[in-house]
């Protein structure tokens, strides 16, 4: 018999997974590390470096204006953080708990806005204001178009809090005598608070995160005050500092977000069995809520929409072969970039599931924060790292962008992968299966929706992705969403408008990707 | 609401419903043509009647139940509460002006409320607490109030729901699986005390369970539901002795049906022959508001004959057509499962019975006891 050609059975099958255990160990603790060094360069920089910066620069001396940044980069938070919280709201709970003509596919259109980054809805509006004669520049014209270009960070989680623990404890309410308005104020809302605060603080760090329209739009930020100090005043160390302050706020917003996650899912009790929708509208109120939940995903598509149309003529005589060149660039970067994250994902999802070692947990963790870091902060860091080692800028770009976007993938593997219970692993198990062939015949065949939306998430947003591509790419090494702001910071936006049209066309794309998820979710 | 005086809880007439899904998408399932899910349903709840909806899962009890508190709508027919008209062609009153409490399979308590928060919330500013005080005490949670719903054992969680629906002062309340996430012990405490607490605010209430022994040992009466047409409707003590069909039967009882045929007036089953005097008709000599709606079968129609657990009794003999292939421990006796080519029974033996797994017997019907036979042709057989 074969089997007994294995030495020591027992032996076999104990020492195998150990060995196989201790692999995946050590690439999670490289990963974090990757994902940490641009960070702890940062720090060291800003905090102990001995070299004193040109006039100006230290901590006492960074001067009005970086005053001045902090100040803006809040105000934006606060201002999108009010409008985001209502607008992700009020279309949050309308299509997941109401009944009204059109509801199912307005529902969907809240992840249109997706397809939008928000450089690229300041750069047609301000080019369609001044076609028309309206000034299109400042703070609250930030505030609008960043919350229109966000709040559907908001809409997803209140929308899922709503439509989960909402629904059943909503009809408690009714057979309690208590109202549509009164529910939503004493139940619902409350419910769903801890979801609401996480989403917002989402869509505040992609705010920090902003480059392109705070700048197109003359607005003092963080993002846009560590770029200048570092490439045109020639001030590393001041740069760090800012980075450091912007790392602060970033830091408060993920432990908001982390927190209220928590809190959110200690609350999810009840099982939202009921298929029906709560409240029929009718009339001047359906009228409304048509009206609420039409308005912003529209917003976001007329607006480079109509700029597009009635500049069709001056796109086309922009030659083909620079689109081209600008779309491989974008393309083949996210290429890359996609299928490196997707790897790491799997690992650290998968080793979550398989090691018990004290040290998984926390660099996992670490792993996953990339996403709050802003793209110059990123930038910055990774020189910082990159810079004595003479390392590639494209290579360190791709570092980037592999730091920023894990997350994506990997939050959809790990919900995914916590929907699988112990017990199948177990089952495996005890009928022979090692952990890799688990993964292989049980982890993997389950994992591949969550795994595919993750790989077509990341590749969007590495095309949409601007901050960090501004700040690392090499000379002459352009692609579409940094030629849109060049064009449009310009005032060429006509040339602007075929890179912006491609960079939509794959937003499209991703939204479309994610409405099996929001299905599910009603 | 305030009813009028002498009018029944509950009513629904001639009630028809099937969702919007299964109408739209034009595909009909398993009850029947025009994937209704419910058919035809007549059920009255007098003052202070605890009435049960008993079916398997499926049946449509729950959605009977989400039609009562107005989280549907009926298609057709009409449902009347305190002797208003709270849905029907020209009539909809919406769930939360209706009055009727209602406890959920998973409770349904507000989690970010702490016990005495959930229980008052159905009550006005400004009214009068007492009566949620009073409650509390009743169904033993009083030094609970300040305790969230996750702090709060399976079974006070349970107690809750129905303060936090008793507290509004419904004379309806509807109460949907309200015991089976509940351990054993528990749940028999509870179900116990059911009624007591029902009696003593003067509500009526109507509870669905797929637990036959559950509906039997609670309820004043229980109504029969599968694949969404009312079987019979009456009290335990008829539905055991008068099943209406050989559905309520063998899901009430656990009765073992067989086939047979009518030669004269002499029965021939797989059991042999049962003669004239000891079988009789379903439906006869029944009173009440069992109701048939099968009408009496022709002699050449396919018959089934019921034949109870305990009224059957086995004979060791080699030559027999049935084999004895399991039998299982009930305490008091044990239960044994003989096959013959396909058809099965189930029969109550005294513990001291000789047997022996694999034997061959010969099964036959007590003296004393009767045969019941049904058409085939069960209820529901119109589309």
């Amino acid at each position: 018999m074969a089997i007994l050609d294995t030495p020591g059975l027992d032996e076999y099958a104990a020492a195998k997974p150990a060995m196989g255990r201790t692999w995946l160990v050590l690439l999670v603790l490289l990963i974090g590390l990757l994902a940490l060094a641009p960070l702890a360069a940062l720090l060291r920089d800003a905090l102990f470096s001995a070299e004193p910066g040109p006039a100006g620069s230290g901590a006492a001396g960074l001067g009005a204006d970086a005053a001045a940044q902090i100040r803006g980069t809040l105000l934006l938070v606060a201002g999108e953080g009010v409008l985001g919280t209502v607008l992700g709201t009020a279309t949050g709970w309308l299509t997941a708990v109401c009944r009204f003509p059109g509801r199912r596919w307005l529902r969907m259109a809240q992840l249109l806005p997706l397809a939008c980054p928000a450089y690229l809805l300041a750069a047609s509006l301000i080019d369609w204001g001044s076609q028309n004669g309206i000034r299109i520049y400042g703070f609250w014209w930030a505030v609008l178009l960043l919350s229109l270009a966000n709040y559907t960070y908001v809409f997803l989680l209140s929308t899922e809090s709503f439509s989960t623990s909402g629904r059943q404890l909503l009809e408690a309410c009714r057979s309690l005598g208590v109202g549509p308005w009164q529910s939503f104020w004493r139940v619902a809302l409350q419910l769903a608070a801890p979801s609401i605060g996480a989403g917002v603080a989402l869509s505040a760090m992609e705010v920090v995160n902003e480059l392109g329209a705070v700048r197109l739009l003359g607005v003092p930020s963080l993002s846009a005050g560590i770029l200048n100090r570092w490439q045109i005043d020639g001030d590393p160390r001041g740069a760090a500092l800012l980075a450091l302050s912007a790392l602060a706020i970033v830091v408060l917003l993920l432990a908001a977000e982390r927190a209220l996650r928590h809190r959110s899912r200690r609350w999810n009790l009840g099982t939202g069995s009921a298929s029906c929708h709560v409240w029929p509208l009718s009339g001047w109120r359906a009228a409304a809520a048509i009206g609420v939940t039409l308005l912003p995903p529209l917003a976001c598509l007329m607006i480079p929409g109509l700029w597009i149309v009635q500049g069709w003529q001056a796109m086309a005589a922009e030659p083909l072969g620079e689109l081209v060149a600008l779309a491989g660039r974008s393309f083949g970067l996210a290429l890359l970039v996609t299928a490196i994250t997707a790897c790491c994902a799997l690992l650290l999802a998968i080793s979550r599931r398989w090691s018990d070692g004290p040290l998984v947990p926390p660099f996992s963790l670490v792993a996953g924060l990339g996403y709050g870091i802003p793209g110059s902060v990123l930038a910055l860091g990774l020189l910082l790292v990159g810079g004595p080692l003479q390392l590639n800028p494209v290579l360190l770009l791709v570092w980037g962008y592999g730091v920023r976007f894990l997350a994506v993938s990997k939050q959809g593997l790990d919900a995914a992968l916590e929907r699988i219970p112990v017990s199948i692993d177990e089952t495996a198990t005890s009928l022979g299966c090692s952990w890799w062939q688990t993964l292989g015949r049980i982890h993997l065949p389950l994992l591949r929706g969550p795994l595919l939306v993750g790989l077509l998430l990341v590749f969007v947003d590495v095309v949409k992705e601007l901050p960090l591509t501004l700040s690392l790419r090499p000379f002459d090494f352009d692609t579409l969403a940094v030629r849109v702001f060049q064009y449009a910071s310009d005032e060429r936006v006509a040339y602007a408008m075929a890179p912006a049209l491609v960079i939509m066309g794959f937003g499209l794309v991703a939204a479309i990707a994610l409405i099996p998820s929001l299905e599910e979710r009603s | 609401m305030n009813g009028e005086p002498n009018a029944p809880h509950l009513q629904l007439r001639d009630v028809w419903h099937r969702y919007a899904a299964a109408n739209s998408h034009g595909h009909s399932n398993a009850n029947g043509g025009g994937g209704w899910t419910l058919r035809q349903i007549d059920l009255t709840l007098q003052r202070g009647e605890l009435v049960g909806l008993l079916g398997p899962s499926g049946c449509g009890k729950t959605t009977l139940l989400r039609l009562v508190a107005g989280f549907e709508r009926p298609e057709r027919g009409s449902v009347w509460i305190g002797g208003h008209q709270v849905a029907g062609p020209q009539q909809w009153l919406p769930a939360e002006r209706r009055g009727v409490g209602m406890v959920f399979q998973d409770y349904a308590l507000f989690p970010h409320l702490d016990a005495w928060q959930n229980a008052c919330f159905g009550l006005r500013r400004g009214h009068d607490l007492s009566r949620v005080r009073w409650l509390l005490e009743l169904l033993g949670l009083e030094g609970l109030e300040r305790r969230y719903p996750h702090q709060l054992s399976g079974g006070q969680r349970q107690r809750l729901a129905l303060a936090r629906a008793l507290a509004p002062q419904p004379e309806v309340v509807l109460l949907d699986e309200p015991f089976s996430n509940l351990d054993v012990e528990v749940r028999l405490r509870l179900r116990s005390e059911l009624p007591r607490v029902l009696s003593s605010v003067g509500a009526s209430g109507l509870i669905v369970t797929h637990d036959p022994e559950e509906a039997l040992a609670i309820c004043d009466r229980v109504a029969v539901l599968r694949d969404g047409i009312l079987h019979q409707i009456a009290p335990p003590r008829q539905l055991v002795q008068q099943p209406a069909t050989a559905f309520v039967g063998r899901f009430v009882l656990q009765a073992n049906l067989l086939s047979a045929s009518l030669e004269a007036a002499q029965l021939v089953t797989p059991l042999g022959i049962i003669p004239a005097g000891q079988w009789r008709w379903a439906g006869e000599g029944q009173q009440g508001d069992g109701e048939r709606r099968a009408g009496q079968p022709l002699a050449e129609q396919p018959l089934e004959v019921m034949l109870g657990q305990e009224d059957l009794q086995l004979q060791s003999d080699p030559q027999g057509d049935w084999q004895l292939v399991g039998r299982e421990f009930l305490g008091s006796a044990w239960l044994a499962l003989l096959e013959n080519r396909g058809q099965r029974l189930r029969l109550k033996l005294p513990l001291d019975h000789p047997w022996e797994l694999g034997m061959n017997c010969r099964v036959m019907l007590r003296h004393e006891a009767v045969a019941t036979l049904f058409g085939s042709v069960e209820v529901g057989g119109w589309g």
